[in-house]
């Protein structure tokens, strides 16, 4: 079977490290993004199955960045990750648009996130 | 002619001078009250009883003299009783018996026809031991019984008004009726004198009594203002000394005289009176004026010391600002220069909804507040009038609360603080130590000073409210500010720590997974290694941001440096902003030259204002564009330009932003107190700010500080 590919876009380093660090010895092929522009252009070309989205970055919004996958990939899952939380208006209007899931900086638990990947992958 | 000297004429002619005086007096204390002129009326009636029975005596070898002076002198006997009668009903207000007093009015009249005209009432005169005297004819004993009947009635009637005082509100109208009582009881047997009238050899002493009668009224007009007089020195003095000369003319010219005007204009015996009227009535006002100088330049002295210093108190007071210094300054002041035992200044606290003590010297007691709808606070309200104790107190009726008010603050007199018609409070002040009333000249001093102390008092209250206020807008400024760190805050803390977490817990997981298995020990370590690593480097970013905040959040203690290097500073501003520049995808252009010279400041003010500006640039942007942060030195200024690629400022609007509180953000959003700020602290640190704008395109502010020299090391 073929490997799952994960996409993460973040603009931290130590970010995009941690992911590829624990998700490739765990079977995922791991791209990385510093930025929006970069992730894009990997989703058109790896078109990956769940795409880690930072909410807030430089340049361009991950809400845009969404806006586009959809365009260009739209079977991929999105996950939204940020360290902001405004009173769970935003989580709703992204899952309504489609988002598959949302998760809140810092990421307490590495297995919450693996199960939630694990999930998008398997679901259809 | 006068043979030897009758020394029974002493006592008598000492009485109606004392009779006069006082009569003259009481009446030009209050020329328009009817019972005041009333009972000026009576010692003038008993006056010249006295004084003509004194004429009477003197005239001790010539019986016609003697006889006329006796006419004159029963005149005055017939209408004392009336006159006292009058007196009483009203001082007590007995209207319904006033018919009584006009029928008595007749009565007395209808003698003193018979006493003038006929020998039916008094013939001529009795040689007794102590000179000449009235003797009774045959209508007399009806005027007797006449005369005891009304005296009966004025007895009586302060009488019942003496035991009946117990009803009135009026502490010193109790006083007032109880000597009222005993000068009258007192001088009721004054009527021994009638009996020398019916030829009993019975020595008239009724001048004792009108003498004590005389002792305790002037005492109770001194001590108790009856009839609503006050005695003040200067004015008693002068008094006393123009009555002195006037009297003293009159008697001179009459006595001694009286034979040589007597040869002059023929017999004609009142042409004696001529001249003595003549020179009191040219000499009256000049002796006046002198008689007032001297007293003002001894006497009045002190009340002009008193009077002077109130005065200044009022051009002081004016100019303190604080509000707790000026109100203990005003108490302070009273009770010094007024000698009061207590004095006492009460403000409404909006705070606690009530009139509180503010500052007070002699009060005992416990703390002493008033609510709004506290009796004494809404008489002040709505009359603007001071309360006097014992006088407006009858007027509030039994159930008010203004007395009890006045006995907690131990006050004498309370005086309103008004300001455009709104009540700030009042002062409360006690009674005086040496035991005076306040009389008219203190109370228009009074007066005056409480309407300058309200506008003191008013102007420090804006004070300290205006303070409050931008205490507030201050708070709320940081609040705000607060929130804009936020976001960049959040990322630069969180993130960091969530990546130092979340490389750790990689790691741990791999390992007890045994995905590291396979791994050669030394590549686990190494890789270890490195996960510590990158700890250390998030951590020492969030530390660094951390530190940044706490230093900008820390208030500035105003330590000024001389050697602040501006682009440190601004380094630091940009580190707390720049991400949230980043996520507004603003971007940021520095130019700043090498060797800037430094300048003197205070550091902090300096990252508050330059923190600011960028932030409002940034806010102004409110999208894509560009700030930029040019630095220049020209001779010995150095100057900061920062310019965004925002909306701009109206020309209009661009004299305005400066304002305290001028703000275009939605409410809620901006307190606009920014750049109020902004120009206070430049200012204070000896700088200047510009700003020029043109709208659509942006807004520059140029800071301009003074280089300093540069430090040699």
């Amino acid at each position: 079977m073929k490997r799952p590919k994960i996409l993460t876009i973040d603009d931290e380093m130590g970010f995009v490290d941690m992911i590829k660090n624990y998700f490739s010895l765990r079977g995922y092929d791991v791209f990385t993004a510093l930025r929006g522009a970069a992730g894009l252009y990997i989703i058109e070309q790896e078109k990956p199955d769940v795409v880690l989205i930072d909410f807030k970055m430089p340049e361009i919004d991950g809400d845009q960045i969404f806006r586009q996958m959809k365009k260009i990939h739209p079977e991929g899952k999105a996950i939204m990750i940020t360290a902001f939380r405004d009173e769970g208006g935003t989580e709703k209007r992204l899952l309504n648009m489609g988002v598959y899931a949302y998760f809140e900086k810092p990421i307490t638990s590495m297995k919450d996130l693996e199960a939630t990947i694990k999930n998008a992958v398997t679901q259809k | 002619m006068q043979g030897s000297f009758n020394p029974f004429f002493i006592p008598s002619f000492i009485a109606s001078l004392l009779l006069l005086f006082l009569g003259v007096f009481v009446y030009s204390r209050n020329k328009k009250s009817l019972v005041n002129v009333l009972f000026s009326l009576e010692c003038f009636v008993s006056f010249i009883w006295q004084f003509c029975y004194a004429m009477m005596y003197l005239f001790s070898n010539d019986e016609q003299l003697a006889a006329f002076w006796m006419k004159i002198g029963y005149v005055g006997v017939i209408y004392i009783s009336v006159f006292y009668y009058h007196f009483i009903i009203e001082f007590f207000e007995r209207k319904k018996e006033r018919i009584i007093v006009y029928i008595s009015y007749g009565i007395a009249t209808v003698f003193v026809f018979f006493h003038l005209t006929t020998n039916l009432f008094t013939n001529g005169v009795i040689k007794y031991f102590w000179g000449y005297y009235p003797r009774a004819s045959v209508i007399h004993p009806f005027f007797l019984v006449f005369f005891i009947g009304l005296i009966c009635l004025i007895i009586t009637h302060s009488f019942m008004g003496f035991l009946n005082r117990e009803k009135l509100f009026h502490d010193r109208r109790k006083e007032q009726v109880k000597y009222l009582f005993w000068a009258y009881f007192l001088y009721a047997p004054a009527c021994v004198d009638y009996i020398a009238n019916y030829n009993i050899t019975f020595y008239p002493f009724g001048y004792v009594f009108s003498t004590a009668f005389l002792g305790i009224i002037a005492y109770a007009i001194v001590k108790h203002q009856l009839m609503n007089i006050e005695v003040i020195i200067r004015r008693a003095v002068v008094f006393t000394g123009l009555f002195a000369a006037a009297y003293g003319v009159f008697a001179f010219f009459t006595s001694l005289t009286q034979d040589v005007f007597q040869n002059i204009t023929g017999g004609n015996r009142w042409a004696v009176f001529v001249p003595s009227i003549l020179l009191i009535v040219l000499a009256l006002r000049p002796l006046e004026n002198f008689l007032v100088r001297i007293t003002d330049r001894f006497l009045f002295q002190k009340k002009y010391d008193y009077r002077e210093l109130l005065r200044a108190l009022s051009h002081e007071v004016i100019t303190i600002m604080d509000l707790n210094k000026l109100t203990k300054r005003i108490v302070d002041d009273l009770v010094n220069i007024m000698r009061v035992e207590s004095c006492a200044i009460m403000l409404y606290d909006k705070n606690k909804d009530v009139y509180d003590i503010i500052a007070a010297r002699g009060i005992k007691g416990g703390s002493i507040s008033f609510s709004r709808d506290n009796q004494t606070i809404t008489f002040l309200k709505t009359a603007h009038l001071p309360i006097k104790k014992n006088e407006h107190i009858d007027k509030m009726g039994e159930k008010g609360t203004i007395k009890e008010d006045m006995k907690k603050l131990g006050a004498e007199f309370i005086l309103p603080l008004i300001v455009h018609d709104e009540l700030l409070g009042l002062i409360s002040l006690g009674m005086k130590k040496s035991g005076e009333e306040y009389n008219q000249d203190d109370i228009a001093i009074l007066e005056s000073l409480t309407g300058t102390a309200s506008i003191a008092i008013s102007n420090a209250q804006y004070v300290v409210n205006t303070m409050e206020l931008e205490a507030e807008a201050a708070q709320r400024e940081k609040m705000a500010v607060v929130g804009t760190l936020a976001a960049g805050i959040n990322h630069e803390i969180c993130n960091p720590l969530g990546i130092a977490r979340g490389q750790c817990e990689v790691y741990i997981l791999n390992q007890r997974e045994g995905l590291y298995v396979n791994k050669p020990k030394d590549e686990q370590i190494a890789e270890a290694m490195k996960v510590m690593e990158k700890v250390l480097r998030e951590t020492d970013r969030a530390t660094a941001i951390t530190k940044k905040l706490s230093s900008f959040a820390k208030p500035s203690k105003g330590e000024i440096s001389e050697n602040v290097k501006i682009e440190e500073e601004l380094e630091e501003v940009i580190a707390l902003v720049d991400h949230e520049l980043k996520l507004g995808k603003i971007d940021l252009n520095l130019n700043v030259p090498d060797d800037l010279p430094p300048i003197r400041c205070d550091r902090k003010q300096l990252q508050q204002v330059l923190f600011n500006i960028i932030r409002n640039a940034g806010q102004a942007i409110g999208g894509k564009g560009t700030i930029t942060v040019d630095i220049k030195t020209i001779e010995d200024k150095i100057r900061i330009h920062i310019k965004d690629t925002g909306h701009g400022i109206s020309k209009d609007k661009l004299s305005e932003i400066f304002n305290p509180f001028y703000t275009t953000k939605d409410p809620g959003k901006g307190t606009g107190l920014g750049l109020f700020i902004v120009r206070q602290l430049v200012e204070r640190n000896k700088g200047r700010i510009i700003v020029g704008s043109e709208v659509g395109k942006g807004t520059t502010f140029t800071l301009e500080f003074p280089a300093t020299e540069r430090v040699k090391l």
